[in-house]
């Protein structure tokens, strides 16, 4: 088998400084052209900055490899799978007949009990599997009201990136953390649940008032017996017996990731297996099932990981921890620091590769500095999930809510997202450091 | 040869499926034998006319097979479609593992039954299937329809990977038209009808035609023991349903 050649080695442009600046150049090129979108659509954009990190040499085809995060490939391809057999059962067209009574079709109510909801699943649930459940309902039902779903979809992702960060299992830079700092289930609980709780109530005036200011949450059909037509006329095509698979492999998926860390299994392979037994189970056609996951994502994300894994092979991701971790005074000062700068790395990059590598760096901390570090691991736990709602590439929910209402005819474009994400995404920062600084300033470090 | 219809009970009675029966047993001159445990009274109540009363113990599957009735009538409790997809009434059970005899399930709250939508395939349904019910509907007078269901899912993945999409279209339309006029012939030569009006439906039938015949305001659909789909058929169903010998 011959040697993996590289353009940049037949140039000879490639010692490790120069793969350091390439990989820097190909991730700005990257998101340049993703946001760029009027020009360039997403998916090839991140994988043409994917494939020429390889081509160009910046990483070898094998850590290419290793630096997608097959955990996140594995869940998306089997929630999709199994969220998709169950759009095929009907299920989620009875839930949106039932939320559309529910709520009456009051676009205020459909928005609190939504992001609700959401932020209460994405707890104990991941945010990829919590979007691919809500939006398709939320979607649904939208549509028959008339109102453009776009706002709603955006604060459903933003409430799922909030409630997420309440909980071990919430998000994967929890898991991270929680698996590096060796923190349990109830140290999460009793030191980042009630800081979420008062979080997500802010988050929600945050983008209920811009929704408001923006006009959003105005009725479309304003017609009560229009309105009580349309409700009563909903009726549902559906198959029960498939319905009944759909949510028996559903209920065991979940219990799974219940307790995936008990039991040693990632959450992807959990969803991976278990999409496979409910394709088997329920006899049906792959290929038609295959037809609604969102391949597009999983291309757009593996094109990624493969520029962000640039940025951890040439050593970026190292450098900038250590530069965070060299101004990092005391706890108390950490917390805003280590917070609001992962903050922002998370809005602009995947969260997974940059708290691996924040993480890292917390643990050298711990051995060399002479005060308590576990504030800072709390800060870069609220920063790296929070952040995530600052762009629509910030978290991996939110590019999966993109591919989903782009399925629908819809589109979630990059400033979009900014205008209602980054408000929400800066209140509940501050609110939750502040939170967590003030914990420590009353109880001590 | 006297025919009887059977109706049955487990505990609760449900004035709407007497109220069908009796229906059914005064308009084709069926003997009406009501089975129901320990409800004598309650029973009586919802009576007028000739029947039987008959109380009985065990198993409902036992009392079928002994009576062996031409039609057997069951209430079917109206359930949530997420609940139901977990608890299966016990009316349904017996209707789908008996292929012996004819069933007619009620849906609770189901007022009367006037439209009725008749289910024939082009490869399953029997000539004695297609005879008996249409004998039977003609004699209870109610409204029905023919009705087949051409599932192109089949059909269309494959076809749409080897043509262009406008000839894998119009491929499927002639597939379509072809499989009407079978089902068309069919029954023409089964009942000796000149015309026979047939509504087709187009996708999978154990979703398409319960939906169909909710949305359309049908009382009832009859179909087959024989599909494949029965058991599917008849829990995705919000009408009534009628299940006969193939």
């Amino acid at each position: 088998m011959g040697e993996h050649t590289t353009l940049l080695h037949l140039l000879g442009i490639d010692s490790p400084k120069e793969l350091y600046w390439f990989s820097i150049l190909l991730f700005l090129g990257t998101y340049a052209m993703i946001i760029l979108e009027k020009f360039f659509h997403r998916v090839p954009a991140a994988l043409l900055g994917g494939s020429l990190a390889i081509f160009l040499g910046v990483v070898t085809p094998k850590q290419a490899w290793e630096s997608v995060d097959h955990n996140t490939i594995f869940l998306l391809i089997g929630m999709m799978v199994i969220v998709s057999v169950l759009i095929e059962s009907g299920f989620f067209s009875i839930l949106s007949n039932w939320a559309l009574r529910v709520t009456r079709g009051d676009p205020i109510k459909i928005l609190i009990v939504f992001t609700l909801l959401t932020a209460f699943l994405s707890a104990f649930l991941d945010n990829v599997t919590t979007v691919l459940f809500m939006v398709p309902i939320l979607l649904q039902m939208l549509v028959k009201l008339k109102i453009n779903p776009i706002p709603y979809v955006i604060a459903t992702v933003l409430a799922s990136n909030i409630g997420g960060t309440a909980t071990l299992i919430g998000d994967p830079p929890n898991i991270i953390i929680g698996s590096l700092g060796k923190f349990t289930f109830n140290d999460f609980i009793v030191n980042l649940t009630p800081i979420v709780i008062i979080t997500h109530i802010f988050g929600t005036i945050t983008f209920v008032l811009y929704m408001k200011w923006k006009g959003y949450l105005e009725k479309k059909i304003t017609d009560e017996g229009q309105l009580a037509k349309i409700i009563e006329s909903q009726k549902a095509e559906y198959d029960i017996s498939l319905m009944r698979k759909g949510l028996t492999v559903f209920g065991i998926t979940l219990l799974l990731f219940f307790f995936h860390h008990l039991i040693g299994l990632e959450p992807g392979t959990v969803a991976l297996t278990m999409a496979s037994v409910l394709l088997l189970w329920t006899k049906l056609n792959p290929e038609k099932v295959f037809e609604r996951v969102e391949w597009g994502t999983l291309m757009f994300f593996l094109g990624l990981f493969i520029v962000i894994g640039g940025l951890e092979v040439t050593g970026v991701f190292e450098d900038l921890a250590h530069f965070v971790a060299g101004i990092v005074k005391d706890a108390l000062s950490g917390i805003w620091i280590i917070g609001v700068l992962s903050a922002f790395i998370s809005g602009i990059v995947d969260n997974i590769p940059f708290t691996m590598a924040m993480s890292y760096v917390l643990l050298d901390l711990q051995q060399t500095v002479p005060f308590n570090v576990e504030p800072l691991w709390w800060a870069l736990a609220l920063g790296a999930c929070l952040g995530g709602n600052i762009t629509v590439i910030g978290a991996s929910a939110n590019v999966v809510a993109a591919g989903l209402v782009e399925k629908e005819g819809y589109k979630i474009g990059f400033f979009d997202f900014i205008k209602m994400g980054t408000p929400v995404a800066v209140v509940t920062v501050f609110i939750a450091l502040f939170l967590l600084w003030l914990k420590y300033l009353i109880f001590g470090v | 040869m006297e025919r009887n219809l059977l109706i049955l009970f487990e505990e609760k009675i449900f004035p709407e499926t007497l109220k069908v029966a009796v229906d059914i047993a005064t308009k084709t001159g069926m003997t009406l034998k009501i089975f129901a445990p320990k409800l004598e009274e309650e029973v009586k109540k919802h009576l007028s006319g000739k029947a039987q009363f008959l109380s009985y113990e065990g198993d409902p599957e036992e009392v079928i097979e002994k009576e062996n009735p031409f039609l057997v009538v069951l209430p079917r409790p109206k359930i949530a479609p997420i609940v139901h997809a977990f608890k299966k009434p016990w009316s349904e059970k017996i209707a789908e593992g008996d292929d012996k005899h004819n069933y007619l399930l009620v849906q609770e709250g189901a007022k009367e039954i006037r439209k009725v939508l008749f289910y024939v395939d082009r490869d399953i349904s029997s000539e004695s299937y297609v005879r008996t019910v249409y004998e039977f509907l003609t004699q209870w007078g109610v409204n029905f329809e023919f009705t087949t269901v051409f599932d192109e899912r089949y059909f269309e993945l494959l076809i749409k990977k080897e043509h262009p999409e406008q000839e894998a279209k119009e491929l499927l339309g002639k597939m379509f038209e072809d499989y009407i006029k079978a089902v068309r012939e069919k029954l023409k030569k089964i009942l000796g009808l000149e015309k026979t009006e047939i509504l087709p439906l187009k996708g999978e039938v154990r979703k398409t035609l319960p939906y169909f015949a909710k949305t359309h305001g049908y009382d009832l659909l009859v179909l087959s023991h024989a599909y494949e789909d029965k058991n599917e058929l008849i829990e995705n169903s919000e009408t009534s349903v009628a299940i006969f010998k193939n």
